[in-house]
């Protein structure tokens, strides 16, 4: 199994899912989310993916890359389990992108773009040290900021992303020396 | 009022024009970086006026420093005639003479503190009236190793600073604010604190 066994327990699911609906904006962060050898393998793969440079100095600053193996969890039975027993959606459609954090890149508010539909976004963390000099994420709409999100080594989050709210990416500083590596989706009900 | 703020040698007509011709032709947008510009007796004592107000951390997207609140508020007194200086016809005139451009008797003025980590992200500073931006530099001690300098960048290619500016005590830097005007300021690097006092002469 590619996922931890705890998160395929349907009670542990349930309750997973009274948990996520009760936060205020509806979020869950899934630590350990897949087993240990399943990540360390993920991890190295990604880690060794080639990464090329995304700036904008008005928007964001940071590399990207493509993983095929990360389509066989996304599109796959664990991850569809995930979505329709916490989530409670049946039918969706996702998009995600393989982002990676070093010293100096960050995102600006302007740079998710998608504060004009609801959805529910998703972050997996693959970075291989839980090292963070910024790199959080912070959710804010109009009003204020409204979800602080510190993510962690094999750790998948969830967030309900009402309309006209949006993410940024923390300023990584000087100290960090790891690469911050995410994986950002956003999952969409058809 | 001029003379009691300001090294003599910056107010010759004839220095004046240099520095205005310049200030128009600098790359990567219009800007000039006066040294030993003020007083220097008087911008220390400034200095710990400023550092007795009290400063507001804020952490952005954008940012991360702390700000005093609009130092026209202050209660202190030199900070007081410090500010009517800087919004005073003469300095305003003397403004208009390096830069060329229209100004007003308003002024924005606020102190912030980098300290380390602390940063800047891009920004054209473009807001309403906002006409030539300002930048006291109050510390004492940086060097290029120590982050915070002050970078300036050609819109058409931001991938590195053009130009940058360290923060040297009694450097009072101007530039002129449109869409072109972009800049940062990096991020402090050591333990050493950035001070300064900075905000807008308004007009247009």
């Amino acid at each position: 199994m590619v996922v931890n066994p705890d998160y395929m327990d349907p009670k542990n699911l349930l309750d997973i899912s009274k948990l996520y609906n009760k936060n205020d904006p509806k979020n869950i962060m899934l630590n350990s989310i897949l087993q240990d050898k399943v990540f360390n393998l993920l991890s190295n793969k990604v880690s060794n993916s080639i990464f090329s440079s995304k700036f904008d100095p008005c928007k964001y600053r940071y590399s990207i890359a493509s993983c095929k193996e990360l389509d066989s969890f996304f599109y796959g039975v664990y991850f569809d389990s995930l979505v329709k027993n916490i989530l409670s959606i049946k039918k969706y459609n996702i998009i995600y992108g393989l982002r990676k954090f070093q010293s100096s890149d960050f995102t600006l508010l302007h740079d998710s773009g998608s504060s004009d539909v609801d959805g529910i976004d998703f972050i997996m963390d693959l970075s291989k040290t839980s090292d963070r000099n910024g790199g959080y994420i912070n959710y804010v709409n109009p009003k204020g900021e409204l979800l602080h999100i510190v993510t962690k080594p094999n750790s998948l989050s969830f967030v309900k992303r009402d309309k006209g709210s949006l993410y940024y990416v923390k300023y990584i500083n000087h100290k960090q020396f790891d690469p911050i590596i995410l994986i950002f989706g956003t999952i969409v009900k058809s | 009022m001029l003379n009691e703020w300001i090294n003599d040698d910056y107010l010759l007509d004839s220095y004046i024009s240099k520095i205005n011709r310049l200030y128009n032709n600098a790359k990567p947008f219009q800007h000039f970086v006066f040294l030993d510009f003020f007083n220097e007796s008087k911008l220390k004592d400034l200095k710990k006026a400023v550092l007795k107000e009290k400063f507001e951390r804020i952490d952005k997207d954008l940012f991360s420093f702390s700000q005093t609140k609009e130092l026209l508020n202050s209660k202190n007194k030199f900070i007081k005639d410090f500010y009517k200086f800087l919004s005073s016809k003469e300095f305003i005139d003397f403004i208009h003479k390096v830069s060329g451009i229209k100004l007003d008797s308003n002024i924005d003025m606020h102190s912030h503190i980098f300290s380390d980590t602390d940063y800047l992200l891009f920004h054209d500073d473009v807001v309403e009236s906002r006409g030539v931006a300002y930048v006291i530099n109050l510390s004492e001690d940086f060097s290029s190793v120590d982050g915070g300098k002050l970078q300036l960048y050609d819109i058409n290619n931001a991938f590195s600073p053009s130009k940058e500016i360290i923060p040297d005590f009694n450097s009072f830097v101007l530039f002129t604010v449109s869409k072109n005007s972009l800049h940062s300021i990096e991020e402090v690097k050591s333990k050493k604190k950035r001070i300064t006092i900075s905000g807008w002469f308004h007009g247009r």
